[in-house]
Order: C-alpha cells, then sequence, then structure tokens
C-alpha cells in the first residue's frame, strides 16, 4: 500500500520533531527516515517538508546552520531547541490522548456489537 | 551540475517567494536535497537523466511548496528584519566610534608633562573634587615655574553616561591670599569623555601662599584654597 | 533565532543605543528638555518659561531665573529631535531701570527681548538700523521679545528702544 501524502499538516510537527530529538539532520535525511520508519507506506512529496521546517525554525522549535556532514557537501541541519522539546513534549501527550480516545471509541464500538 | 529540468522545477518554487532575500538560502537548500536524491536514484541503476526526472517529480507541486513557503518568508517581517538590522548595525558602528574618539582623550598626551622640567620650581599634586550640576570637576595639579608662570591643571566630565557633551568655559576666579586677582590668562582643553583642561596665569605672585580658585555664578559656588610652597620657602631665606 | 525575535533583538538594540548617542548628542525630543539640558549643561538655571515662541524651525524661549531673564534658543534637528541653540544665559534684571533689554543678531536673525519694570509702559518700540519700526503691544507676563529677519539680505542691527504709556507719551528711552 503507498499513500500519497504531504507534509503540510498538524502531525507532521510531532513526526519532525521526535526525529530531531534523536540527532540533528538536513531535509533529505529526515525524508529518508521517515520513509524507512513508515516501511516505505508513504510516498512523501518532499519538497513539502521545507515549508514545515521553516515554519518550525519561525516558531523558535528548531534552528539551522550550515555544516558539512561526512560526505563534504554543505548542507543546512536543523536542530531542535529547548522550546521544540517542550513543543514535542505537548504534542507527545495531545498525542496520545487522542489515540487513547480513539481506541475507546473502537473499543467501545465493538463492545456494544458484542 | 543540475539540468533544466531541475531549474524550471526551482525557479516556479522561488516565483511563489516574495521575499527575494531568502531566495538563495532556498534554493540551495532544494538543490541539495535534489541532488541527493539523484544519486540515491543512480545507486539503485537509473541512468542521470531518467534519476534526475524522478527525483524532481518526488518533490511534489512546485506551485504548493513554493505558496507555503512564502508564507513562512513574510516579506513584511523579512524587510522589517532587514532594515531594523541595518539600523542596529549602523548605530553599533557609530556607537563604538563615539567610544574609540572618547577613549582617545585616556591616551592623550598628558597636558602638565609639557612644561619642560629644568622650568619647573616645584608642582603640587592636589586632589579636590567638585560637582556644579551634572559635571565632576577635579583639579589634579599646580605647577610653579621659574618665570613666575603658575599653571593649573583639571579634568572634568559629565557624572552618569547621559550626558550632553559641554565644554567648560569657566573655573573660576583665580586669587591669591594676598588679595590679588589674576586675569588674561591662557588655557587649553581637550576632550572627550573625560577633558583635560589646563589654565595659565602669567605672572603669579611669588608672596603668596595660597592660591584660591573661587566660582560663583548663577547661584552655583565653590572654592578651593590650594597652599603653595612659596610662603615656606621665603620663612627659610 | 527565529526572525520575529532577530527583530525584538535589533529593536532594543536601537532603542538603547539611540538613547545613549542622542544623550550624548545633547539632542532631546522635546523642546523644553533641550531647553532644560542647555542651561543645566552651562550652570544656569532652571529658568521658569515665561513665553515659547515659535520661529521656523527654532522656538525661542523667554525665561525667568532668579534675578536674571534670558530667550533661549532650541533647533530642530533631524526631525525629530531639539538641541540647544545658542544664548541660553541671559542678563541681570535690574529693577530700579524702567526696562531692561538686550538685542543680539545671529543666523540672520534680529531678536530683541527684555523685562519691563514700569508697569507704565504699554508699548515698546525698537527701531533698527535700516529704519524698520518693531512694535509690541502685549507683553508675556513682563517680558517682550521683538524679532526681525532680515528680508533684503542686508544685516540690520539695533538702533533704539522706546517704551510708551497709556496715552501714547514716551517714558522711556534707549540706545
Amino acid at each position: 500500500m503507498e499513500i500519497d501524502k504531504g507534509l503540510i499538516g498538524g502531525s507532521t510537527v510531532l513526526l519532525l520533531l521526535s526525529l530531531l530529538e534523536e540527532s540533528d539532520l538536513y531535509g533529505y535525511e529526515i525524508i529518508r527516515r521517515l520513509e524507512q520508519r513508515s516501511d516505505n507506506t508513504f510516498k512523501f512529496r518532499e519538497g513539502t517538508l521545507y515549508p514545515v521546517l521553516h515554519k518550525l525554525e519561525n516558531k523558535g522549535y528548531v534552528k539551522s546552520y550550515l555544516s558539512k556532514g561526512d560526505t563534504g557537501k554543505e548542507r543546512k541541519y536543523y536542530k531542535i531547541t529547548n522550546h521544540g522539546k517542550k513543543q514535542l513534549a505537548e504534542e507527545k501527550e495531545k498525542w496520545e490522548r487522542f489515540s487513547l480516545s480513539v481506541n475507546k471509541v473502537i473499543g467501545g464500538g465493538i463492545h456494544a456489537f458484542s | 551540475m543540475l539540468s533544466p529540468k531541475s531549474e524550471v522545477f526551482l525557479n516556479e518554487v522561488l516565483s511563489y517567494v516574495k521575499f527575494t532575500f531568502d531566495r538563495n538560502d532556498i534554493r540551495k537548500e532544494l538543490e541539495g536535497h535534489i541532488s541527493d536524491k539523484i544519486e540515491y536514484y543512480m545507486e539503485l541503476g537509473s541512468e542521470p537523466e531518467e534519476a534526475e526526472q524522478l527525483s524532481v517529480q518526488d518533490m511534489g507541486d512546485a506551485r504548493e511548496i513554493g505558496i507555503e513557503l512564502n508564507k513562512q518568508h513574510n516579506p513584511v517581517l523579512g524587510w522589517i528584519w532587514r532594515i531594523t538590522g541595518i539600523i542596529a548595525a549602523l548605530l553599533i558602528l557609530l556607537f563604538l566610534f563615539v567610544i574609540a574618539m572618547s577613549m582617545g582623550s585616556f591616551f592623550q598626551k598628558d597636558l602638565s608633562k609639557e612644561t619642560p622640567k629644568a622650568d619647573i620650581l616645584y608642582q603640587i599634586d592636589i586632589k579636590e573634587q567638585i560637582r556644579i550640576d551634572d559635571r565632576i570637576i577635579r583639579f589634579t595639579k599646580v605647577i610653579m615655574e621659574e618665570s613666575g608662570e603658575l599653571s593649573i591643571f583639571y579634568t572634568y566630565h559629565n557624572a552618569g553616561l547621559l550626558g550632553g557633551s559641554w565644554s567648560l568655559g569657566y573655573i573660576g576666579e583665580i586669587l591669591d591670599d594676598q588679595g590679588n586677582k589674576y586675569v588674561a590668562m591662557s588655557g587649553q582643553q581637550q576632550g572627550g569623555i573625560i577633558t583635560k583642561g589646563m589654565l595659565t596665569i602669567p605672572d603669579f605672585s611669588r608672596d603668596a601662599d595660597t592660591l584660591i580658585i573661587s566660582y560663583d555664578s548663577y547661584n552655583r559656588k565653590y572654592r578651593i584654597e590650594i597652599p603653595l610652597e612659596a610662603g615656606e620657602t621665603d620663612e627659610q631665606n | 533565532m527565529s526572525r520575529t525575535k532577530k527583530i525584538i533583538r535589533n529593536i532594543f538594540i536601537i532603542t538603547i543605543l539611540s538613547f545613549f548617542i542622542t544623550s550624548w548628542l545633547g539632542l532631546s525630543l522635546t523642546p523644553l528638555a533641550a531647553h532644560k539640558k542647555s542651561e543645566r549643561g552651562i550652570h544656569y538655571g532652571p529658568s521658569e518659561v515665561v513665553h515659547i515662541e515659535d520661529y521656523k524651525n527654532s522656538k525661542f524661549i523667554l525665561g525667568k531665573y532668579d534675578k536674571w531673564v534670558s530667550c533661549n534658543t532650541v533647533n530642530r534637528v533631524l526631525l525629530f529631535f531639539w538641541a540647544a541653540g545658542s544664548q541660553p544665559i541671559g542678563f541681570e534684571n535690574e529693577k530700579g531701570k524702567a526696562l531692561c533689554y538686550t538685542w543680539l543678531y545671529s543666523n540672520s536673525i534680529f531678536k530683541a527681548y527684555g523685562i519691563i519694570n514700569d508697569k507704565n509702559i504699554k508699548k515698546i518700540e525698537v527701531t533698527l538700523t535700516n529704519g524698520k519700526i518693531l512694535t509690541q503691544t502685549e507683553f508675556y507676563d513682563d517680558m517682550f521679545l521683538l524679532i526681525y529677519d532680515k528680508e533684503d539680505g542686508k544685516d540690520t542691527y539695533f538702533d533704539s528702544i522706546r517704551g510708551y504709556d497709556a496715552e501714547n507719551k514716551m517714558i522711556f528711552e534707549g540706545r
């Protein structure tokens, strides 16, 4: 199954911040990791990542810096800020509450029919 | 490095970004991404041209990306940022320039060192400090020359960091304990945060044993009495 | 740092530094602040402001301080600021005289000002060297100010001053 997915949307913030919490990454790396972790379920429209990254930067959740990685190519890396870490914790909590209630509804439905 | 295909894509994305100063950075970032992706496809065995085609395709819709990027690169904010940045930079330069100019006064030649040693009959170091309004005046030294020329050295500065740089025209009347009043003197001042000044009286009485500086003008007053050595030498003789 | 933060930082720097720089340059935001600063800087005053006369980019400020009267000038500079012009210090009012006055001529503007001690004086007339007569009948408290801007391009100086009573009889003359 392949789902065509644009990255401009609410839940992306959670995904990106949790990736960046592990290490500083540049755009292309972020896409690769997202694909790997979703077992290539998502076929990203990769360019849409950048407006989101720039938005995170404007909000102060991440900051960027230029650096030459192991390949010697200069790339723009993103690094999570303290503010971003706080935001991530909040988003995670929201997400957990959301999935919990979704599960309840689904579970409840099953229960009702049983 | 990249062929017209990616160029067309990048140009279209950037055409939506109204704040032109950010275009270059965005272009570099997206270019980097596309070329990484091309490498990836070529490692999988694609021909360069095909790899590029696929890579650009993977980026998505140039219009959508451009419009969203433009939202994050608000031109109004961008311009305010640039203009305030330029003004701030200019002010910092001006500020440093003023500081540097004022620092100059700390390294200025000491006026009292200009009198040749041989001409000095005696000199007295004094530490008198007075304040009128926001100005602090320190009298530092008196030099009496063989010729009878007496020089008074002083510095002044403003109390606090904020204060106009007004020069001080007048430090008071110069008198002595014999009742003499001195006029027609020469003086000089060199400025900065701390201004150094010197006042010279050509023919100071040799009998006087106290120099008096008396300021009384527009309800501001001070009086400083400086004991001189002249009186003592007279007694010894 | 996000752009908004950078803007805030820039504005902060601009505010602090302009505060320092303008005060070092002796600039003030209001004419009265410039006036006060110039008096303090020259160790005179603070005077009680009797009248402020607008004149082009300047303000002439008539003031009294203890036994002195003055007519300070402050000028508008760099659009937003006011800086001291000249003559913050005035002259001593000799109460025994019916009228004390002075005049000055600078930057092609002639000014005569003074204080009226004799309450019978109801009109002041100043004659200039070019024959022109300046008159004032409404005084500021007991002070007067007459201004003349040279029109023909020739420098004009003070010739004489006269004070008249209510019946238009000359009761004071000075040259």
